[in-house]
């Protein structure tokens, strides 16, 4: 059985042409004697012829037609149905822009508030921090100094 | 068809869009034929040589052909439906559903496909390339950057293991 390893062997370099004269020779007479590797030569004939000889995966005519003139139709498709990409570099500095604008506008839209509005936020932040520690201890019992502490917060 | 390839592929560089459907004509079939059985199914295999032809179609101004476009494309369909296979050996198994599509009512034809889903991706792989695309051993030394002495081996282990494979069904 170890001999028929070698043969084996032999049997699959063969099937790649890659057996020197005395090697094929050598091999013919061992098949004469060897019902094991006739079978093993025989097998792996067969198994090559059937892999050579593979069916086709698809009619041609449904994967041309799906296949179809592709490069055609992606040069043909409208400009908002095209894919754009943009390198990740030029996304980074395009971002940091748009946060740095938003930023900007946003610190002096707050900035430019009327006065008089920055004005009453500000008392009304004043009487939160007088209240706080009444309220804290109990909030029934608070009552105002003013009139204008009396409103509702 | 190496030089018509070159000629085509010049063409089609200089604007001649039928050059490019000549050159996808004339490698379709082999493609879609090794990416089906690699991958085991045909729709996935459509899959694989239209991302080939869609990659090719990108190089457009930049490929540099060292040996064949044909070999170009096989590699790429190789590599794609290798991609393929290892994010899909997660979920499922390998079932061959080519031959479905196909009058494949001969037991043999049944069997070998079989015997190949029960192969791994590697072994699939190399029996495909020598076998059905009928690379020689040289040639599959140099795609698959081996020496041809470890093609020659792996290819023996693998038609052993198919030869053990067969047994169990006869």
């Amino acid at each position: 059985m170890k001999e028929c390893q070698y043969f084996e062997r032999l049997i699959s370099d063969g099937m790649d042409d890659l057996l020197s004269a005395d090697s094929k020779t050598e091999l013919v007479q061992h098949l004469l004697s060897c019902e094991h590797c006739r079978q093993f030569e025989e097998t792996l004939l067969t198994q090559q012829q059937l892999l050579q000889g593979l069916p086709e995966p698809l009619p041609a005519e449904r994967h041309l037609t799906r296949m179809g003139d592709f490069s055609i139709e992606r040069a043909n498709r409208p400009l908002w149905k095209r894919r754009i990409s943009v390198p990740i570099p030029v996304a980074a500095v395009l971002s940091i822009v748009m946060l740095a604008g938003w930023l900007f506008a946003f610190g002096a839209a707050s900035f430019n508030r009327p006065a008089d509005l920055r004005r009453d936020t500000a008392s009304r932040a004043v009487e939160i921090i007088r209240l706080a520690p009444r309220s804290a201890v109990k909030v029934d019992k608070i009552k105002p100094d003013s009139a204008e502490s009396g409103r509702e917060i | 068809m190496e030089d018509r390839d070159r000629l085509d592929w010049r063409l089609f560089e200089e604007g001649d869009q039928k050059a490019f459907d000549r050159i996808f004509q004339r490698h379709r079939r082999h493609l879609l034929k090794y990416s089906s059985y690699m991958t085991g199914s045909s729709a996935v295999g459509e899959d694989v040589v239209q991302e080939t032809f869609m990659r090719l179609l990108e190089q457009k101004g930049s490929l540099t052909i060292r040996s064949s476009l044909k070999d170009w494309l096989f590699i790429c369909a190789r590599n794609h439906s290798l991609n393929l296979l290892a994010k899909r050996r997660r979920m499922e198994q390998f079932l061959p559903d080519v031959a479905g599509n196909n009058d494949c009512s001969d037991e043999m034809k049944w069997l070998i496909q079989e015997v190949l889903g029960k192969l791994n991706h590697d072994e699939r792989d190399l029996i495909l390339m020598r076998e059905q695309q009928q690379y020689s051993i040289m040639e599959m030394a140099t795609l698959l950057g081996i020496s041809q002495e470890a093609v020659r081996v792996r290819l023996f282990r693998i038609r052993k293991k198919m030869y053990e494979l067969g047994k169990r069904y006869r």
